[in-house]
């Protein structure tokens, strides 16, 4: 599995190293635990595509500084990703694809409008990296997006 | 490449407040829909709402993107893609030097600017600046780290007055190690228990 940050790809073994960051910690965590179609988000810059069935999400990871709102051009970038996921689906296929942001960043009522607007699902994670519980973010994660954990 | 710029505002703020204050001041306007189609991310995603749009310097734009309670946010980018990154991040530093005077004049003043870079599919690069003010230079030159060096001879000589030692060099070394000791045990202590468990990564040539 790949893990994209700053233009950088890092594959991570999840036996053998140790993720560098939160970031990838995070996303190491969703590909242990979920179903993970890396053909899905190649060549797009999304973090991960996690299929369950007929359902595809298209997950942006995005940490950073607590204490700052949420970029204001996450709506536009997660539609990116979906719309170049979307290209590699056949339609005949019929499948689901939607946006998941997971973030520690600062999200207001309005930023929760705008991208429940535009279908995006937020799955929010504690500021700092120490604070963070993986069992509650899976259980965040699962019931938001609707996917069951694997065993 | 593009820059997000935050104000963090001592007050609250409203959109209007925020376009009476700044619009005229900076003028240049440009229509949204002309920033949104110069910007990499927003030209074929661009967003349901954002207050105006208008030059900058060094050819480049900015598109107040939104308020919200005690933040406003501006989106800066080059008016093409031949724009240097580090082009766009002087007229980063120079909009913000312009912004936190015009909002000073019309009592919206901001407490803190912070610039993030971000690569042209929205991803973070990294480069994350504060702007410089009197209470972060003095948090910092007052912080542990830099006091830490100068506090051991302070002790040292606060104690060596108060027991009557300056005249008495083989206790005075003696005292003056084991403040040294006591601070350095302490300091180890205090590392240790931040650092415990994780991995110190060394860079090895091979």
């Amino acid at each position: 599995m790949k893990f994209r940050r700053s233009g950088i790809n890092a594959a991570i073994s999840p036996q053998t190293s140790q993720p560098a960051n939160w970031h990838e910690r995070i996303s190491l965590d969703l590909a242990q635990n979920f179903h993970v179609d890396d053909q899905m988000i190649e060549p797009t810059g999304a973090d991960l595509a996690i299929r369950e069935g007929s359902r595809v999400a298209v997950v942006e990871v995005k940490t950073g500084d607590p204490n700052l709102p949420l970029p204001s051009s996450t709506a536009s970038q997660m539609r990116m990703y979906v719309a170049d996921v979307q290209k590699k689906v056949d339609p005949a296929q019929e499948m689901e694809v939607f946006p998941v942001l997971v973030t520690n960043y600062q999200v207001s009522s309005a930023d929760r409008q705008e991208l429940a607007d535009q279908g995006i699902k937020i799955v929010e994670i504690s500021p700092a990296e120490s604070l963070y519980d993986r069992n509650a973010f899976f259980n965040s994660f699962s019931s938001i997006v609707g996917f069951q954990k694997q065993s | 490449m593009y820059c997000e710029i935050v104000a963090k505002h001592g007050n609250t703020i409203t959109a209007n407040q925020l376009e009476t204050a700044i619009r005229k001041p900076f003028g240049n306007d440009v229509p949204l829909a002309t920033a949104y189609g110069r910007s990499a991310i927003y030209k074929s995603y661009p967003p349901p709402n954002s207050l105006f749009a208008f030059e900058t310097m060094r050819n480049c734009f900015v598109i107040v993107r939104s308020v919200n309670v005690h933040f406003s946010t501006f989106h800066l980018e080059g008016n093409t893609t031949v724009i240097p990154v580090e082009t766009m991040l002087q007229a980063a530093q120079e909009f913000c030097d312009a912004l936190m005077l015009v909002l000073k004049t019309s009592n919206l003043k901001a407490k803190s600017l912070t610039v993030q870079l971000f690569e042209d599919n929205g991803r973070e690069s990294g480069m994350q600046g504060k702007r410089i003010g009197w209470v972060s230079v003095f948090k910092e030159k007052f912080s542990w780290k830099e006091l830490k060096s100068a506090i051991i001879p302070f002790v040292t000589a606060v104690l060596l007055i108060w027991r009557g030692l300056e005249q008495k060099p083989l206790k005075s070394f003696i005292y003056g190690l084991l403040i040294v000791l006591a601070f350095t045990l302490a300091d180890a202590i205090a590392g240790g228990w931040a650092a415990r468990g994780k991995i110190a990564w060394k860079l090895r040539q091979t």
